[in-house]
């Protein structure tokens, strides 16, 4: 049975397994935080459709929400289940249900009367408990003590994931029309494999073009890229190429902000470091003193930095021209580099 | 007992400042054991130059040969990157580097006496990301 639903306004909905997507998020060990991040939405969105039973979502967010729990959308839909009465789902409905928003909270069920003495009952537990020889009150604190130690052990965050660093590398000038390549290294000390979101977010005048892995656009203006990735090692590098508008004017000053979402996580974002601004020049983005020529020690770093990207076409062929040339010259007219001989 | 207890704690002590010697990590002089260059033939005709790179290697190298000025080549192996006749001075860029060795040939038009060339490789240290500058001698 496919539970695609559209609507009447054409947007293709499904229905989905909330106690499903609940314990598959808590076997993977994601946080609402990560879901909501990878999928776009608030974690309260999230929170309500693991609580509702077969909620009625976009399929557009279905597809991520399955890319976020690391399944296939199958996995999560409901295939047999009809919709529930209280999710105007059908597409006979004149009126699409408002998705993604909160519903009506049903009221909380009473206390059982047994709960209702809170205090006398408290006080009760106290009374016995002190009744009871201080070896077997001795212990039981060392029991909960020890409780306490294993929960915080299994559920709090691992000391291995809460240590990443990002670090990113951006030339310090670019001519504008020229792609330069930018990297980010993302480091840990974590001793087994975790998901993150690398977000970054480039200058309005920033075009960007490839990215080693493969990135997803998610903005244009300004652009924002994500990678979704899963790390296994100490180091993982996320490189791309971009570059600043043709029409940009010399000499501005162009900025760059990311950060890193880990998905066990609770800290939000852990901000990317290194450098963060670019200028817009007419010397290549390689020529890192604006001599007017690549030396060997320009050419050497340009190598230790992105010869090692498998991919990344950060423009070789012009710099080794430039390197063994006498120098270069930038031409206005011709938006290219005169080369020198 | 105190005279026995005065005799084990020297050997003690002398095998825990053997562990630390042993165990304490013995630094390299920057450059030394990375790469190394050697001309198997610097006169005559054919010039070879064998060049060796250890772990961690650097990812990529210049090597710089240089010949009396005005010197013509006939055949180089691999293809070099640039030479400036008038200062005979033949540049290769080497990248994607690797441990081993690597072997370096030029045929002149005419032969050269043995000293009359000279070598060097420059490279980025890996460990501190200085340039390093290898002189090699015939």
């Amino acid at each position: 049975m496919d539970s695609t639903k559209p609507l009447a306004g054409g947007v293709p909905m499904v229905n989905i397994d909330g106690a499903r997507i609940r314990r598959l998020r808590e076997e993977k060990g994601l946080t609402q935080l990560y879901v909501a991040t990878v999928v776009g939405v608030t974690t309260d969105t999230i929170s309500r459709w693991e609580n509702r039973r077969y909620p009625n979502i976009k399929k557009e967010n279905a597809l991520k929400l399955a890319e976020a729990l690391e399944t296939q959308v199958a996995d999560i839909v409901d295939h047999g289940q009809p919709a529930s009465p209280t999710e105007p789902s059908s597409p006979q409905s004149s009126e699409p249900p408002k998705q993604d928003e909160p519903l009506p909270q049903p009221p909380e069920p009473e206390p059982p009367p047994a709960l209702a003495p809170a205090a006398p009952q408290a006080a009760s537990f106290k009374a016995r408990f002190a009744s009871f020889p201080v070896p077997v009150r001795l212990a039981g604190f060392i029991l909960l003590a020890l409780a306490i130690l294993v929960f915080v052990r299994w559920y709090g965050p691992s000391e291995g994931e809460s240590q990443v660093a990002a670090y990113r590398i951006v030339p310090e000038h670019a001519t504008p029309g020229i792609p330069f390549p930018v990297v980010i290294e993302v480091t840990t000390s974590a001793t087994r494999p975790f998901s993150l979101i690398l977000k970054e977010t480039l200058p309005p005048a920033c075009i960007p073009a490839q990215g080693k892995p493969r990135f997803v656009s998610q903005a244009s203006d300004p652009p924002v890229l994500k990678w979704i990735d899963k790390i296994s090692g100490e180091q993982a590098v996320y490189s791309y190429l971009a570059k600043l508008q043709p029409e940009t004017e010399m000499e501005t000053a162009h900025q760059f902000s990311g950060g890193v979402t880990v998905r066990s996580d609770d800290n939000p974002s852990i901000p990317i470091s290194g450098t963060d601004s670019l200028q817009a020049s007419p010397f290549h983005w390689a020529d890192s003193n604006s001599d007017g020529r690549i030396d060997d020690e320009e050419l050497l770093s340009v190598y230790e930095i992105y010869g090692g990207i498998e991919g990344l076409q950060f423009g070789k062929k012009l710099i080794e021209e430039i390197w063994t040339a006498k120098g270069y010259r930038w031409n206005q007219e011709t938006r290219a580099y005169d080369i020198l001989h | 007992m105190t005279a026995t207890k005065h005799h084990s704690r020297p050997p003690g002590l002398l095998f825990l400042a053997l562990f630390l010697l042993l165990a304490m990590p013995m630094p390299l002089r920057a450059g030394e054991a990375l790469v190394s260059g050697q001309y198997l033939s610097s006169g005559g005709q054919d010039i070879q130059l064998r060049i060796t790179v250890a772990g961690p290697a650097p990812s990529t190298l210049i090597v710089i040969q240089n010949l009396p000025p005005g010197t013509a080549i006939e055949t180089a192996s691999p293809a070099f990157h640039q030479y400036d006749a008038n200062k005979g001075e033949v540049k290769w860029l080497l990248t994607k580097v690797s441990p081993g060795s690597y072997l370096l040939s030029l045929r002149l038009s005419r032969p050269v006496p043995d000293g009359a060339i000279s070598g060097e490789i420059r490279y980025k240290d890996p460990a501190s990301g200085r340039l390093t500058h290898l002189p090699i001698r015939p």
